[in-house]
């Protein structure tokens, strides 16, 4: 069975070159993108509406997130959705940090949230990791 | 009883003693080790550093003496700050200055009084040191010669707190410099790497679709490269630019606001070609100033090209119009446009590094406002701007009329 994720990135060709990866594990399914974290959330938000829209998709089994992006950066999003994860039956969803920031505070700063499971460096893992990390969950 | 006038140099005087930012301070060993040695010195069981404020006299160290604070115009000390040196009054019953003063006929009863001026070092006597006692008095040479002294130390350590405020106010602005400094540095490379890592895993993957015959994929990603490479030259230019507008030596000059127009035109055009804007400038008024055209020049390039990158694309017609005006003492500068606008939640932030706040519509290096700020800052101008979201924005900015002018 493949998983459906949400990339949520600022940058289109960082989440083309996720997708191509992700497609490289077989693991993956259906892919939703959000430019920023404001647009991730809208996305959590919109429960009802986008469950009917993709039954079989939604929510996704993992996001993938940047931290630095315009208006919601990956911290500020990740302290809303900690928010709405109760209300918005939200506790399957495993959040993968996907930063290209190596400072040791940016990953333990993520990883305080303990439905962020992961923290990728941009650039530095390979398909095979990427497969890996996510049967774990799956 | 007679009141003590205001000294001559009156309002400096004052301005001074609120320099030391001493009033209503704390107790601090090192004055109160001086009024112990006073009373010590000439065998008082009075002693006091008493500042004379405004209505007031304010002891910052006392010895004998519980009240914080007495009126100015029952004060000794108002006396004392119009001598050169002690000003003694050996029994007060008998002064008709003083003989029917409260602080005689009452409470804390001062008969005796002798007190040193605290002297600025322009001159200003900003209160004294003084030794108070209940019986009738007399200061030996010695003891008036000390007492003179110890005064002298008063007025060093309290002159050593504008050195100590100054130290502070440096420090506190180095700890500000540092903490941009360290943001800064870890923003920018993450701004540079970012885009580098991507640009060799497209690499990677547009060999691999080679070698699979998928040129489409392949040409597709090397369009992700070069625009990935364009990010990266903005981020470098934008980088030098904030550099350059936070240490530049002032280059005035003189020049046209129709030339600071047709500048920003030249530099532009390709812009304007490219998104199809219109660039109205029927408001820019023709005079001449003297002033940094270096600067200002950039702050309405900057200014103008946002406009232009966040526009919005679902009007039949983006306009961005510039508008120059000369007041009595301010230039007046306006960029406005019919754009996206920027949401009100993010307007404190507008003019920080790094921020972006729109996704999808320009990936800018985030540094364009911060860029244009240090210049205003630098010209002692203000900037101000308001925005409705799909309406428009408008950038406000003032500068002072020409700093001097042409030698």
């Amino acid at each position: 069975m493949r998983v459906p994720v949400l990339i949520v990135d600022d940058n289109e060709a960082d989440r083309y070159l996720l997708s191509r990866q992700l497609a490289e594990t077989e693991l993956v399914g259906r892919i939703f993108e959000a430019q920023d974290g404001d647009e991730a959330l809208s996305f959590f938000l919109e429960r009802e509406h986008k469950a009917m829209e993709f039954p079989d998709d939604y929510p996704p089994k993992f996001v993938f997130l940047d931290i630095n992006m315009p208006r919601l950066d990956g911290y500020e999003f990740l302290a809303e959705f900690d928010k709405i994860r109760g209300t918005n039956e939200l506790e399957s969803v495993v959040i993968m940090m996907f930063s290209s920031s190596e400072q040791l505070e940016d990953r333990k700063r993520a990883m305080a949230f303990d439905f962020v499971s992961d923290y990728f460096v941009k650039g530095q893992f390979s398909s095979e990791q990427l497969a890996s990390r996510i049967s774990r969950h799956i | 009883m007679e009141s003590a006038p205001e000294t001559d140099d009156e309002a400096e005087r004052i301005a001074k003693l609120q320099s030391y930012n001493v009033l209503d301070t704390m107790p601090e060993a090192v004055y109160d080790d001086i009024v112990n040695l006073a009373t010590n010195l000439c065998d008082t069981p009075i002693a006091l550093v008493s500042l004379i404020d405004k209505d007031r006299q304010w002891f910052k160290a006392k010895v004998g003496l519980d009240a914080p604070e007495t009126p100015r115009d029952v004060a000794f000390c108002s006396h004392a700050i119009h001598q050169q040196n002690i000003f003694e009054i050996n029994d007060s019953r008998l002064d008709d200055r003083f003989h029917d003063n409260p602080l005689v006929t009452g409470d804390p009863r001062v008969i005796f009084y002798a007190g040193a001026p605290l002297i600025s070092p322009e001159g200003h006597k900003v209160g004294t040191l003084c030794v108070i006692d209940n019986e009738p008095r007399t200061l030996d040479p010695k003891q008036k010669d000390m007492l003179m002294r110890l005064s002298r130390q008063v007025a060093y350590i309290l002159e050593q707190r504008i050195v100590s405020h100054q130290l502070d106010v440096v420090n506190q602005q180095l700890q500000t410099a540092n903490d941009e400094l360290s943001q800064f540095s870890y923003r920018a490379s993450h701004d540079l790497k970012s885009p580098l890592i991507s640009i060799r895993r497209l690499a990677d993957f547009i060999r691999k679709d080679i070698g699979d015959q998928q040129y489409d994929e392949a040409i597709g990603n090397t369009k992700k490269v070069s625009n990935l490479a364009s990010r990266l030259e903005d981020v470098v230019t934008n980088v030098l630019a904030l550099h350059k507008a936070t240490d530049t030596p002032d280059r005035s000059e003189s020049f046209s606001t129709i030339e600071l127009v047709q500048g920003v035109k030249e530099d532009l055009h390709w812009l304007f070609e490219d998104s199809g804007c219109q660039f109205k400038t029927d408001h820019v008024a023709d005079f001449n100033m003297f002033h940094e055209k270096v600067r200002i020049q950039q702050i309405m390039e900057n200014l103008v090209s946002n406009a232009v990158k966040y526009r919005d694309r679902s009007k039949e017609t983006c306009q961005v119009e510039v508008k120059c005006q000369e007041k009595t003492d301010r230039i007046a500068i306006e960029v406005s446009d019919n754009g996206v606008g920027i949401e009100e939640k993010f307007h404190d932030d507008v003019m920080g590094m790094f921020k972006r706040f729109h996704s999808g519509l320009s990936e800018g290096s985030g540094l364009g406002l911060a860029i244009v700020k240090k210049h205003v800052d630098a010209l002692q101008g203000s900037i101000n701007f308001t925005s409705v979201p799909n309406s428009g924005t408008s950038f406000f900015v003032s500068l002072p009329k020409g700093l001097g002018g042409p030698p």
